[in-house]
C-alpha cells in the first residue's frame, strides 16, 4: 500500500510525516520547505505502508516544479492523507475538492487543530466529514496528537470521485461547505499580529529587517567564536596534541607515514592549520574550525526558519531582487546556500520559471560561499586583519549583485512575480529546532569529515608524486600571471573541487600576502564548487547549462581574482 | 480614503482599507495562479501595505495574509469599503 501526504502548502505536512513514520525531515514554517519528496513506512494493522511526504501544492495544475511534483505523484497512491490547515479552511478546501475528483481513497486529516480555539475558529468536524464524504480527523502534529486516530482511520478511507468540476464551481462548494461547518466567534488583534504587520510595512520593516539581520549575524560570529575559543581550541590544544606529540616522537619526527599521519612539523612543532596530516589538520579543519560555525549559523537560520521570518523578509527584498532576475521568495535558497550550497540549489524549485532557477543556482554557486569556506575564510583572512574579511565578502556581494544584474539583461524571457503566502508568526517549536539542528550537523559530519579527510590524504599523495607540480607549470600564466598568486595556489583551487575548507588550509601553507590571500580566497570562491554541488546542480539544471553555468564561473572567477588583484597592487596592499 | 463602492486596484487601493475582489484583469494564467492561492472574485480583502513604488502588496483574505508582486496585484480590481 503507498499513501500519500498532500495539501497546501506550510500546513505541516513534514511534521506529521516524522510523527507517522519516525523518520525525520527537515521543516519550516515557510511554503516550500520540501521540494523532494521524503518516503518512510508505517504499519497499519499490522500491514507495512509506504508513506510519501508529497510537497505542498495549491492545486493540481502546477506552476512550479515542486507543485508539478505533487501534481504527477497523485495518480500513484493507493491511499491519499489530505492534510489541511484548520485554521484555514476556506483556503485549503480547493484542493481537498479536487483532490476528491480522482478515484483515490482517502482521509482528510484537519491539522492544526490545537490552535483553532484560541483564533475563535469553531469547526463541525461531523458535519465536514458528511460533506466531503470521506473520514476527517483532527490532528496537531506538532504536540504530536490525533496521529494514532489518523493511522486507525486509514482503514475506513472512501473513495469518492467526485465529477469533475471548474474552477469557479469548486470555490462556490468550497464558500457553501464553510458556511455549513465552520463559525468564527471572536478575533482578537493579538500581539503577534502586530509585529506581523509591522514586518511588511516599508519603514517599520526595513528596521525590523536590519535588526533581525545584524543581530543574526552577531549571534553566529560570537557563538562560533566562543565554541572555538572555549571549547574546541583547549580540547585540541590540550588533550589532542600531547598524543601527537608522543605519537610524532614514535615516528621518528619524520618519514613518509609521519607526514601522512602528523604532517611537516612548522619550526619544529605540529601546527593544527599548516602540518597538514590526516590527524592534525585533517582533524582540527572539519571539527575545531568548521562545526563551530556550522552550528551557530544553523541555530540561527532554524529560529528565522521556524519563526515565519523569512517570507517577509522576501517581501521586503522583492524590488530589489528583480534588479537581478529573481523575485523576493530567492532570498531563501540564497540564506541557505550561505550554509552549504547544495540544499540551496536544491530549493531554488521553489521558484517558477527555468530562467529564474539558472540565474538563482548560477548566483548561489559563485558568490554565495558556504559556511565551511566562510569559517575557514575568517579563520585565516581575519589574521591578516578584519578589513580583508570584509573585502572578501564585499567583492562577493559585488559580484552576487552585478552578476545577477547581467544575467538578467541577456538571457531571454522575463522573471515572474513573487506570490506566496506569509505564515503567521510562530514561536519555534525547539523539540523541532533542535531535531532539525541536530540533523544538520549530524550531515556535516558524515559527508565532510570523511571528504576532508580524503582530500588531505590526496594533497598529501600528490604532493609525494610531484603532480601537482606539472599542473602548477601548465596553469602558471593564468595563476601567476593575472591573479598574482604563487603557482602552487593551483593545488589549492583543484583540492576546492573535494572541499572548500580544506583548499583554503592549503592556501594557509603558502605563506601569502594579505592581498594574495583576499584574491585567493575569492577565487576558491568563485571558481568551481565543490563535487556535491557540481552533481546537484547537473541534477537540476541538465547537462547544458551546467556546461552554461561553468563557464561563466571560470570566466568570472578570473575577470574578478584578476581585477581584485590589481585595484589591492595599486592600494599598496601585499 | 477611497469613496465607498468605487472600483479601484490592489496597488491603487489605500493601506489598512478594506474592500471586495470584482475581477482579474488578465489572461488565464494570472487567473489561474491567483485562484490557487485563494484571490478570486467575492472574497473580502484588507490591503496590509506595499512596499516602494512598484514593490508587493501584501493583503489579508481569509485570515491568510498574502504577498502579489506589483503587476499581479495591478490586475486584482476591487470594490471598496466593501
Amino acid at each position: 500500500m503507498k499513501i500519500l501526504l498532500m495539501g497546501n502548502p506550510n500546513v505541516g505536512k513534514s511534521v506529521l510525516f516524522s510523527r507517522l513514520t519516525g523518520v525525520r525531515v527537515i521543516s519550516s514554517n515557510y511554503p516550500g520547505t520540501t521540494v523532494g519528496f521524503t518516503r518512510g513506512f508505517l504499519r497499519v494493522r499490522g500491514e507495512k505502508a509506504e508513506i510519501i511526504d508529497v510537497p505542498g501544492s495549491y492545486t493540481l495544475d502546477p506552476s512550479s516544479e515542486a507543485e508539478r511534483v505533487a501534481a504527477e505523484m497523485v495518480n500513484t497512491g493507493d491511499v491519499i492523507i489530505n492534510v489541511v490547515n484548520a485554521t484555514n479552511l476556506e483556503r485549503n478546501l480547493y484542493l481537498t475538492l479536487q483532490l476528491l475528483e480522482r478515484d483515490i481513497p482517502m482521509v482528510v486529516a484537519l491539522n492544526m487543530w490545537d490552535d483553532t480555539r484560541h483564533r475563535g475558529i469553531d469547526i463541525d468536524v461531523n458535519r465536514l466529514e458528511a460533506l466531503l464524504g470521506v473520514p476527517v480527523v483532527p490532528t496537531a502534529a506538532i504536540a504530536g496528537q490525533g496521529v494514532r486516530e489518523l493511522v486507525d482511520t486509514l482503514p475506513r478511507a472512501r473513495r469518492v470521485a467526485n465529477p469533475p468540476q471548474s474552477r469557479d464551481e469548486r470555490w462556490v462548494r468550497v464558500g457553501q461547505i464553510i458556511d455549513q461547518v465552520q463559525q468564527i466567534t471572536h478575533k482578537h488583534h493579538r500581539w503577534f499580529e502586530r509585529l506581523e504587520d509591522a514586518s511588511v510595512k516599508p519603514l517599520s520593516g526595513a528596521f525590523i529587517a536590519a535588526a533581525v539581520l545584524s543581530l543574526s549575524f552577531l549571534v553566529i560570529r560570537y557563538l562560533g567564536e566562543s565554541i572555538i575559543g572555549y571549547g574546541m581550541d583547549p580540547l585540541f590544544e590540550g588533550l589532542w596534541l600531547p598524543v601527537l606529540d608522543r605519537l610524532s616522537a614514535f615516528l621518528g619526527g619524520g618519514g613518509i607515514l609521519h607526514d601522512v599521519l602528523i604532517g611537516r612539523k612548522i619550526d619544529g612543532a605540529i601546527d593544527f592549520v599548516q602540518s597538514f596530516g590526516l590527524l592534525s589538520s585533517g582533524l582540527y579543519v572539519p571539527f575545531a574550525m568548521v562545526l563551530p560555525y556550522i552550528v551557530s549559523f544553523y541555530l540561527v537560520l532554524g529560529i528565522l526558519e521556524d519563526s515565519g521570518y523569512l517570507p517577509r523578509l522576501a517581501v521586503l527584498m522583492d524590488t530589489a531582487m528583480h534588479r537581478i532576475g529573481l523575485h523576493g521568495f530567492a532570498i531563501i535558497p540564497t540564506l541557505l546556500g550561505l550554509g552549504c550550497n547544495v540544499p540551496a540549489i536544491m530549493a531554488t524549485r521553489i521558484l517558477e520559471s527555468r530562467r529564474e532557477r539558472f540565474i538563482a543556482a548560477t548566483l548561489v554557486a559563485i558568490a554565495i560561499p558556504c559556511a565551511s569556506l566562510q569559517a575557514m575564510i575568517v579563520g585565516l583572512v581575519g589574521g591578516k586583519g578584519w578589513e580583508y574579511v570584509a573585502v572578501v565578502y564585499g567583492t562577493l556581494f559585488l559580484v552576487w549583485v552585478l552578476l545577477g544584474a547581467i544575467l538578467n539583461r541577456s538571457l531571454s524571457g522575463l522573471s515572474p512575480e513573487l506570490l506566496i503566502e506569509i505564515p503567521p508568526y510562530r514561536l519555534p517549536p525547539w523539540h523541532l529546532l533542535f531535531q532539525k539542528l541536530w540533523m544538520r550537523i549530524w550531515g556535516f559530519l558524515l559527508e565532510a569529515v570523511p571528504i576532508v579527510l580524503a582530500a588531505v590524504l590526496v594533497v598529501n599523495l600528490l604532493y609525494l608524486t610531484n603532480v601537482f607540480s606539472l599542473l602548477a607549470n601548465l596553469v602558471a600564466p593564468v595563476v601567476t600571471g593575472i591573479l598574482g598568486l604563487p603557482r602552487e595556489a593551483i593545488t589549492a583551487i583543484v583540492v576546492g573541487f573535494l572541499r572548500k575548507d580544506v583548499a583554503m588550509g592549503m592556501l594557509a601553507l603558502l605563506d601569502l600576502g594579505a592581498r594574495q590571500l583576499v584574491v585567493g580566497s575569492v577565487v576558491l570562491a568563485m571558481s568551481f564548487p565543490c563535487i556535491a554541488t557540481f552533481v546537484v546542480l547537473l541534477r537540476e539544471l541538465g547537462i547544458r547549462d551546467l556546461v552554461k553555468s561553468t563557464a561563466i564561473m571560470l570566466f568570472s572567477a578570473v575577470a574578478v581574482g584578476g581585477l581584485l588583484n590589481v585595484i589591492l597592487s595599486q592600494l599598496g596592499i601585499n | 480614503m477611497t469613496t465607498a463602492g468605487t472600483l479601484t486596484s490592489l496597488t491603487d487601493m489605500k493601506t489598512d482599507e478594506t474592500g471586495t475582489i470584482v475581477d482579474i484583469l488578465g489572461g488565464e494564467g494570472v487567473t489561474k495562479r491567483l485562484a490557487a492561492i485563494g484571490v478570486i472574485p467575492g472574497k473580502t480583502v484588507k490591503k496590509v501595505s506595499s512596499i516602494s513604488a512598484r514593490g508587493p502588496v501584501t493583503i489579508k483574505i481569509d485570515r491568510a495574509q498574502l504577498a502579489l508582486g506589483y503587476g499581479m496585484a495591478s490586475k486584482v480590481l476591487v470594490k471598496a469599503g466593501g
